[in-house]
């Protein structure tokens, strides 16, 4: 074998060998477990009412740190950082309700990457000067299932409705509709909104919803 | 209770249930609980029925106003916890520390083996790589037979070897020559053919054998010196350089066939 052959060889190799210590690697992160306490939040998370709650401020309070981050890093006023680090939080714990969190990273790292894509968000939105901007839908956005089709009717008329209105008309629909609703859009299931607000069935939750949802609807259309 | 207030009352209840029904039809969809054929007839409602798509945005609408105010609320309360517990004023470092220092490492070494590599490469070609200079010759020189070369006597049958040997068909010339020694051993021209066909086909010792036998004859241009000097640099074998350099002074010094390529490349080895 030629010199040229030989080294060739060896080049490849090399790479070939680099490669797979990077994949051993990278399926070491996948298959690392997270530390103890994160765990200990995650499940907090994922259960119901009080045992939700404290995972919640668990959650909060660890990493409250990030709205310094955002002061010194990002030069945001504190008012702007907190609700950047709020936001995140609230967007974490959705996905973690939901169980979208999938511990490829630890949960430091992950909340960092919202925080940080959040911050970016709000650049854009400042720097365009448009309230609201069509973001990528994510997968958890329950129109993200609809069909293309759909999609776009659906978004449109949706952009019609006054949110601020429909807000109020959420504290005027009345207190136990408005906390089902509340419920319902933190993404309580029907049986867990039966055991929180003491209903008898998730059944009854339910036919309770729709109606509190009509109601609202009615009200609403009457402005 | 009158009749029109009944029909009223009635007409409500209807109204009302069909309300219901079509919420939950849409909550349906949105659970994931309808299949997947009333998946598709929901969709194509909410394009052909501009009602229902106005019930469908709405109930989205609703549950997004829902969700602000959740938001709201949870603010409220994490500010009251940011006030329990205050956000050390230090500032961590956020930015993952990822273990790549092997990787580094892996870069740093694939740099300097590159860089190694480009060296030695280029130090070989302005050395002079024996292998590729030889190889280079062959493909010049050696790779096809001209029309018309050897002996006018020589020409018929030798011609025949050298078309096979043109063609490709190098195992055919190598018998048709080797047969043609055999009947006349004093034919150099079969000889030297011969040579040159083993070297094509990569048969190192054969061709080194027919290059000897080559240089024995007393020709008025004998390249057997120089043909055993490109076989050895192409075989390259532990020793075969030193060899080849040997020969190629040879050749030079008795200017015999090849003698000014002998120079060039004596410099380069």
């Amino acid at each position: 074998m030629c010199q040229l052959e030989t080294t060739k060889a060896i080049l490849i190799s090399f790479f070939i060998f680099i490669n797979l210590q990077k994949e051993a690697a990278h399926v070491n992160i996948i298959n690392r477990p997270l530390p103890i306490d994160e765990r200990e939040i995650i499940d907090s998370i994922q259960q119901n009412g009080a045992e939700r709650k404290k995972g919640e401020e668990r959650l909060f309070n660890r990493y409250s740190y990030f709205i310094q981050e955002g002061i010194y890093k990002y030069f945001l006023s504190e008012e702007d950082s907190f609700d950047l680090y709020s936001d995140t939080i609230i967007s974490a714990i959705e996905k973690i309700a939901k169980g979208t969190f999938e511990g490829r990273s630890t949960l430091k790292t992950w909340l960092y990457q919202i925080f940080h894509n959040k911050y970016v968000d709000l650049l854009r939105k400042r720097t365009t000067n448009k309230s609201s901007i069509h973001q990528t839908l994510s997968i958890s956005d329950p129109l993200f299932q609809v069909a293309d089709s759909s999609k776009t009717i659906i978004q449109e008329l949706m952009d019609k409705t006054d949110r601020a209105v429909l807000r109020q008309k959420l504290i005027e629909v009345g207190e136990n509709c408005r906390k089902m609703l509340m419920f319902w859009a933190d993404g309580y299931s029907d049986k867990e909104i039966a055991v929180a607000m003491e209903y008898k069935s998730s059944d009854v939750v339910k036919t309770t919803r729709l109606r509190c949802l009509e109601k609202l609807r009615q009200l609403y259309h009457s402005t | 209770m009158s009749g029109e207030t009944e029909t009223v009352i009635s007409f409500n209840l209807t109204q009302l249930k069909q309300m219901e029904n079509i919420l939950e039809n849409i909550d349906a969809y949105f659970s994931e609980t309808l299949s997947a054929e009333e998946r598709k007839d929901f969709e194509r409602k909410v394009v052909e029925d501009k009602n229902f798509a106005e019930q469908v945005a709405f109930y989205l609408s609703a549950r997004e106003a829902a969700k602000e105010e959740v938001a709201l609320q949870k603010k409220e309360w994490f500010r009251q916890l940011l006030k329990e517990n205050p956000a050390t004023g230090k500032v961590k470092h956020l930015v993952p520390v990822r273990r790549i220092g092997i990787y580094r490492l892996a870069a740093a070494a694939s740099v300097i083996g590159l860089l190694f590599l480009g060296w030695y490469l280029f130090f070989n070609e302005a050395k002079g790589n024996p292998e590729k200079m030889a190889s280079e010759y062959f493909d010049k020189e050696l790779k096809n037979f001209s029309v018309g070369m050897g002996k006018i006597e020589q020409q018929d049958s030798i011609k025949r070897g050298e078309n096979l040997y043109n063609d490709g068909k190098l195992v055919e010339a190598a018998q048709y020559f080797e047969t043609m020694i055999q009947r006349n051993g004093s034919d150099d021209e079969a000889i030297k053919d011969a040579g040159i066909t083993q070297l094509a086909l990569g048969n190192y010792e054969s061709a080194l054998s027919y290059f000897k036998k080559l240089e024995k004859f007393q020709l008025v241009s004998n390249p057997g010196l120089f043909y055993q000097a490109v076989t050895l640099m192409k075989r390259n074998q532990p020793n075969d350089i030193e060899l080849a350099k040997q020969l190629l002074n040879q050749v030079r010094d008795r200017k015999l066939e090849g003698s000014e390529i002998a120079e060039q490349w004596l410099k380069k080895l």
